[in-house]
């Protein structure tokens, strides 16, 4: 390896001449907790995955370098009519194989999207057809008038169709097949890098791509290691094994601080965390309180008013976390500027309390998981100690995601207290709407994740109109009007947005998006 | 041989039985459909991959249909990876295998020797400080240990890799990371973190049957005869000590597999407990029915093994007098 290197570089002295800007060759080691569950950009919606073979393979559209939506395989678009979108793809891209990109690869990727077996189908559900209109060019049709298809169409990856046929990988996903999946363990697409070698939850290495049509950093090599363990993880920075990690434990960040040739790297991450209260059920669940305390607005103010998000981001997130006023952060459409959080305020909640006919309080079950989001069981037992000042007794059920998700989602719905967060992966708050705070309404796929049941018909009004309205500023008024009735509502309590923390080697150059995404194109190692 | 048909029918019986408790249990493990969707699946998308994956079907149908194809050679196909079973298994099973057996020959190596010399110097120095040693190893938890020693041999010293299985070469076709400088210097902190509670265990056992043989009758008559200590200890103490310790490194052996869930996890060696915890986290249930199948196996062949070296060992069970 090191032989390659100073090959690389001594080629690389040569072109200086020529070349003003010749960046040398470099090798990025990267470990994370997860591992990508597939090398299929169709078989699992998951976020790490996603985003790890968004190095790999490329979408029509994809966020830049300062997240903005940008051309990537489209090199522009325009709309024909409210239902039609007219893509012109780039020319001169090859998949790593060698082979062209063309439209064809665009239908079938999308298509196979689309079909039965995939975790996107739901994501492009607004996609009525796809049609070649010549060999450059494609057509998208929608079912009605759709303001964010370039958001939907983010995280959809393209494939080589003559590749995938002739690796029997024409369906992302099949549980019940006899032979595993070629594409599964193998990809062939059009992005900065290309596998090299890949031991699922071991070692993967990715080589880039010198074809590459578009810019990019210095980076030659990604060696990514799967770490689980989380001071594993610290450790291999420390030692300089590593020289990215992801994510860097909140309490690691004093040690990683202090150390000499290494950094933390931090932003906010596009996930609000909340706490649900249920307002559907007629008497609450897991609990001796006869009847449901929630209904009453006064008791859910009481609980906003209780619940100090701002003593949670001091002391359990250690400052690594943003106030939340609303259900979304400010980088997502339909954020709301105007909007404030109800104050923490133990008094006015025990009044609040008071006046709903609950003065001694009242006892309730909570439901929290304890591995899924950062310090997840801390925040619920810091809830349980802030609620316990203005006489909520909390029972805490504190379990692993296993349990947890089973438990409290669609169909049963089996909690009436609990922590959730969520991710709107459109960065755009009708997400937000059609699965947290929209009215449940399971038969159409409508609040499948409103676990709290809650329901505002007006605000269902605002976000129905907004998601067939095509104008950005007016659509975006509908939606920041919507979001201030949910928190005039306290649907939910609003906690905190968590931060993206990583740690980093003191050479690495690197973008982080609040989406988790990591565009290793832009990143560099002087 | 009819002894030995009816250990490996029993081998048998109890490895369907460890499968049938796996499937009881399989039911509290979480929903394998909610780690296999994405978050805006709808709910009849996930009722229909719940039905198509059997999940819906009694316990006992799961289990019967995973114990015929099972016997057909097919363990199925993993929910989170989206592939063959068997293929991942036989990908992590060497890394495993290789560091449970430099764990066990660095723990049979260290701990015999040590066993002995403890039970015949019984108040000397050297003694009395490896003693004290062991307790250490025996009462130290694994991933402390581990976490330890990352931090003095890989943060601040520098001198050993902190993670990762390294370089792996083939010999006679089989490839071992045991095989490379660099393999072996990843799997020198895990192996050793592996052996320490084995390590314990045997030495104390060895010292302890050591002294009980040094006591008896037969071995002072050995003396009587005149014959040199490295005979007398070596070749008339030990023999006779060696039967529990060949039961116990049997059960210690197998139980490295369990105990190595920890060491792989603290260490990311890429073996099957590293396999184990990502398939409880997915809730992946073809994933736990093999891993759970093949751990069964290796704790009765262990069992048998060590039932046929008694009879090597020891004549007299073989003319069933004892």
């Amino acid at each position: 390896m090191i032989r390659n290197r100073v090959l690389t570089a001594t080629a690389g002295i040569a072109v200086v001449a020529a070349m003003a800007s010749a960046a040398s060759a470099e090798t990025l080691r990267m470990a994370s907790q997860g591992d990508a569950t597939s090398l299929d950009p169709h078989s699992h919606n998951e976020s790490f995955t996603n985003y790890f073979l968004a190095n790999i393979y490329e979408g029509l559209v994809a966020r830049d370098r300062n997240f903005e939506i940008a051309g990537q395989l489209a090199e522009n678009w325009e709309q024909v009519d409210p239902t039609t979108w007219r893509f012109d793809l780039r020319d001169g891209v090859t998949f790593h194989d060698g082979s062209a990109f063309a439209s064809d690869d665009v239908i079938f990727s999308i298509n196979r999207a689309r079909a039965e077996s995939s975790n996107f189908k739901h994501v492009l559900a607004s996609v009525e057809s796809v049609t070649a209109i010549d060999e450059m060019t494609v057509e998208i049709r929608t079912t009605a008038p759709n303001p964010i298809l370039l958001n939907d169409l983010l995280d959809l990856m393209i494939l080589d169709k003559q590749w995938a046929e002739a690796n029997g990988a024409e369906e992302p996903i099949n549980l019940q097949a006899e032979e595993k999946a070629y594409s599964a363990t193998n990809a062939n697409g059009t992005g900065p890098y290309s596998v090299t070698s890949r031991a699922q939850g071991e070692r993967t290495v990715l080589a880039a791509n010198p074809d590459y049509w578009g810019e990019m950093g210095n980076i030659t090599e990604v060696v990514f290691t799967p770490i689980n363990n989380a001071s594993t993880l610290v450790s291999a920075l420390l030692s300089q094994e590593v020289d990215l990690v992801m994510p860097l434990p909140l309490q690691d960040i004093p040690r990683v601080e202090s150390a000499d040739g290494v950094k933390v790297v931090s932003s906010p991450e596009a996930r609000t965390m909340y706490i649900g209260m249920d307002q559907w059920r007629d008497q609450i669940i897991e609990s001796p309180v006869e009847g449901n305390p929630f209904l009453d607005l006064r008791v859910r103010q009481a609980f906003a008013h209780a619940i100090s998000a701002e003593a949670i981001i001091d002391r359990v997130m250690q400052g690594q976390a943003t106030l939340s006023t609303q259900y979304v952060m400010d980088k997502v459409n339909g954020y709301n500027p105007n909007l404030t959080r109800l104050p923490y305020d133990p008094q006015k909640a025990k009044t609040l309390l008071t006046q709903a006919g609950y003065p001694d309080g009242f006892e309730l079950t909570m439901d929290c998981s304890t591995d899924r989001y950062v310090n997840d069981g801390q925040i619920c037992q810091a809830t349980v100690s802030l609620l316990a000042q203005v006489g909520i007794k909390v029972n805490l059920i504190a379990q692993p995601k296993a349990q947890f998700f089973p438990k409290v989602v669609a169909p049963d719905f089996g909690t009436s207290f609990f922590l959730l967060s969520w991710t709107p992966s459109t960065m755009d708050s009708l997400n937000v709407f059609q699965n947290v705070l929209g009215t449940r309404d399971l038969d159409n796929g409508k609040g499948s994740w409103n676990i709290s049941g809650c329901s505002v018909p007006e605000a269902d009004a605002l976000t129905a109109e907004a998601a067939t309205t095509m104008d950005p500023a007016a659509r975006e008024r509908l939606l920041q009007d919507a979001m201030a009735l949910m928190v005039e509502n306290v649907c939910l309590v609003p906690l905190h947005v968590q931060q993206l923390v990583w740690g980093a080697a003191e050479k690495v150059e690197l973008v982080q998006h609040p989406t988790f995404e990591f565009p290793l194109e832009y990143y560099n190692v002087n | 041989m009819y002894y030995v048909i009816a250990r490996v029918l029993q081998a048998c019986l109890v490895m369907l039985c460890v499968a049938l408790v796996g499937f009881i249990v399989f039911q509290y493990v979480g929903d394998p459909v909610l780690a296999l969707v994405g978050q805006e699946t709808s709910i009849e998308d996930r009722a229909a991959l719940r039905e198509s994956l059997g999940l819906n079907d009694p316990i006992l149908v799961q289990y019967l249909r995973f114990v015929a194809d099972a016997l057909r050679g097919d363990l199925g196909i993993s929910y989170s990876f989206n592939r063959d079973v068997a293929d991942m298994i036989a990908e992590r099973l060497p890394a495993t295998v290789e560091l449970v057996l430099l764990s066990g020959v660095l723990g049979l190596v260290l701990a015999i020797p040590a066993g002995i010399y403890t039970g015949i110097h019984r108040k000397g120095g050297w003694a009395q400080a490896i003693m004290a040693l062991s307790v250490i190893g025996v009462s130290i938890p694994s991933f402390l240990l581990g976490i330890l020693m990352i931090l003095v041999f890989s943060v601040w010293l520098n001198w050993l890799p902190s993670f990762g299985r390294g370089d792996v070469a083939g010999v006679f076709g089989f490839r071992s990371s045991l095989f490379t400088l660099d393999g072996l210097s990843h799997a020198l902190m895990p192996a050793a973190v592996l052996c320490l509670f084995q390590l314990g265990v045997i030495l104390r056992l060895v010292r302890a049957e050591m002294l009980e043989v040094l006591r008896t009758d037969f071995i002072r008559f050995a003396w009587a005869r005149g014959l040199p200590a490295q005979v007398v200890y070596l070749q008339h103490a030990l023999k006779n000590t060696l039967v529990p310790v060949v039961t116990a490194i049997g059960l210690q052996l197998s139980s490295l597999f369990a105990f190595s869930i920890i060491t792989e996890r603290v260490f990311q060696w890429p073996g099957m407990g590293s396999l184990l915890l990502h398939a409880i986290g997915q809730s992946d249930i073809p994933l736990l029915a093999a891993y759970l199948i093949f751990v069964g196996l290796v704790f009765t062949v262990a069992n048998l093994v060590v039932d046929a070296l008694y009879v090597m060992i020891d004549p007299r069970i073989r003319h069933g007098k004892v």
